[in-house]
């Protein structure tokens, strides 16, 4: 696969300037977790009706899997994971078609895909997987970033941050390129946790919704924070990183990280599986920003100490 | 160890996510007791659809109304029908909660254990106890019904998953929770319940209960918040509230003999 120009496939970097923030390396673990599926084995000339019957179940966890394989002059196919369906309505699918098969059984394969070729061909010693490439390092070719924008951006953050010694924190919402909200945060000794500019954002979005629902029936609906991407001049706390997976969000973006942060200082909230939802968690690393804000940084510590 | 307090309090809790539900928003509710006065001061119930903000969790709803006052969070207690998800365990850990009870653990979300342990990780200094399964298979059954509901208006153009909604058993009750801290909790002569997986908690060793048990009606019309949130509580409604549960055995098994009803609308 070749690269694009602007893509650091190794680092997972984009354009120099945005890190990729990700839970997992690209490292496969030996084996796989596994799944239950149901298969079973039929004639090669009713491949067809088979996969036609088998429609009717969601296939989307079985998308990593080949779906037939040859075993001497039979088919062994893939049905539904286990979950799915019971083996009496199985049955009753293919009695009703008048489908002939044998050995209907669970069969325990691979519950997701491979992040390499070897890899790929070493599990398939459980069952056969699609191997279209590494799943990441396609997501990453295929992104397309308006780059000047998202610098833009970055640079509102800071200039916000530096309109005002006492701020120390900037978060801006965006939806299509348009600024909805800029949020920040004073020193405070005690700051209540739903005064974070993320939850303060979130919670002006939503009742900006409801009152817009409310005087402006015709106009398009949102739903939570979809479609926002937010950016931030520091990595959120573990609640404010959740409240965006909560709030369905798409992109987040960050210059530092922060002792009790949420996403690359400890549980990577917004790139976990199992959660409902992800989003892409991007850190600016071009050194103009960074440099910037180091030093915007500095001198809110120093005046802090005075 | 006698923990009818703790089943009183979470039966009120219970009865309060069953309102929520009668408002159209997820059965998951909480309270909090001041335990200097032992007096529940609020109350907070799922409120994401009605708000349109995702946020709005039941711990939210109890402790945002504290939030220009002053107050000692370390004097409160929350009892929580379902496991503080990741974001309000950082919340309440934040607030510096004294300690928190809850229901049924929460698969999905979990931040008291169960997915990750916000609770007590190391990120920030003060953490929090979080005892779980008083009145676990309520929890679990208040959310069945929810989501029975749900499905049968969603429209489904695939043969139906079996997600194990509608079956009468619950899963395994696994305690999210060391041993030290169950004996210290809930009782050492209740070990039993900590080790054998089928058996849940019931307020006296040996004596068995039904949630409806613990609910009167003046005590209910006193909660705080409950009516002028959630709209007036009458005798038929904590009647239907208690159709909805299995009794537990003074063994600790779930009587599943029982003929319990199914909430519709
Ligand atoms: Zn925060
Ligand atoms: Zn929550």
């Amino acid at each position: 696969m070749q690269p694009e120009s602007h893509v650091d496939l190794k680092n997972g970097i984009l354009y120099n300037r945005l890190k990729q923030i990700k839970l997992d390396n690209d490292i496969d673990s030996e084996w796989p977790e596994k799944i239950p599926v149901w298969s079973c084995y039929f004639d090669p000339k009713t491949t067809s009706k088979f996969l036609n019957l088998v429609k009717v179940f969601n296939d989307d966890d079985l998308k990593h899997l080949k779906r037939l394989i040859k075993i001497d002059d039979k088919i062994r196919g893939l049905i539904c994971p286990g979950p799915e369906s019971t083996k009496e309505e199985i049955k009753k699918l293919f009695k009703d078609a008048a489908f002939e098969y044998h050995d209907l059984e669970l069969v325990e394969v691979p519950a997701h895909g491979a992040k390499s070729i070897e890899t790929t061909l070493k599990w398939a010693s459980i069952w056969p997987l699609n191997w279209k490439g590494n799943p990441n390092h396609q997501m990453l070719n295929k992104l397309s970033f308006d780059i000047e924008y998202e610098s833009k951006m970055v640079n509102k953050l800071l200039e916000t941050l530096q309109e005002n010694t006492e701020f120390v924190s900037v978060t801006i919402f965006v939806k299509n390129n348009h600024i909805e909200l800029i949020e920040t945060n004073k020193f405070e000794d005690k700051l209540h946790p739903q005064d974070h500019a993320i939850m303060k954002s979130i919670d002006k979005i939503a009742k900006n919704e409801l009152y817009k629902r409310k005087n402006y029936p015709d106009e398009e609906i949102g739903y939570l924070c979809n479609g926002y991407h937010v950016y931030s001049t520091h990595e959120p706390c573990v609640m404010c990183s959740m409240a965006l997976a909560h709030s369905r969000i798409n992109k987040f973006i960050y210059l530092k990280e922060t002792n009790s942060g949420g996403m690359a200082s400890s549980y990577y909230l917004g790139d976990r599986d199992g959660l409902n939802w992800k989003f892409q968690i991007w850190k600016w690393i071009g050194s103009d920003e960074v440099e910037r804000i180091n030093e915007l940084i500095r001198v809110r510590q120093e005046l802090k100490e005075y | 160890m006698d923990l009818t307090e703790h089943f009183k309090c979470m039966a009120i809790t219970t009865f309060i996510g069953y309102k929520a539900l009668l408002n159209n928003e997820t059965p998951v509710a909480c309270i909090i007791k001041d335990i200097k006065t032992n007096k529940i001061i609020s109350i907070g119930y799922n409120y994401t659809n009605k708000s349109l903000n995702g946020t709005q969790h039941a711990e939210f709803i109890a402790l945002q109304r504290f939030k220009n006052k002053n107050i000692n969070y370390n004097d409160l207690v929350l009892y929580v029908t379902v496991e503080p998800c990741i974001m309000c365990a950082s919340y309440l850990r934040q607030l510096r909660i004294r300690k928190v009870y809850f229901g049924c653990g929460n698969d999905r979300f979990g931040g008291n254990g169960t997915i990750l342990s916000i609770h007590s990780d190391n990120l920030l200094n003060s953490t929090y106890q979080s005892i779980c399964g008083i009145c676990r298979t309520e929890a679990i059954q208040l959310l069945r019904n929810f989501y029975i509901q749900e499905n049968e208006s969603a429209p489904t153009p695939k043969l139906k998953k079996n997600k194990d909604i509608e079956s009468k058993l619950f899963p395994p009750n696994q305690f999210t929770i060391t041993k030290e801290e169950f004996i210290y909790n809930l009782g050492e002569e209740r070990l039993r319940i900590f080790e054998d997986g089928s058996l849940e908690l019931t307020p006296r060793l040996n004596e068995g209960y039904n949630v409806k048990d613990f609910l009167k009606l003046e005590e209910l019309k006193r909660i705080p918040f409950l009516e002028q949130e959630l709209g007036d509580i009458t005798q038929q409604q904590i009647d239907s509230f208690g159709s909805l549960f299995y009794s537990i055995e003074g063994d600790g098994s779930i009587n599943y003999e029982m003929v319990v009803l199914k909430y519709t609308t």
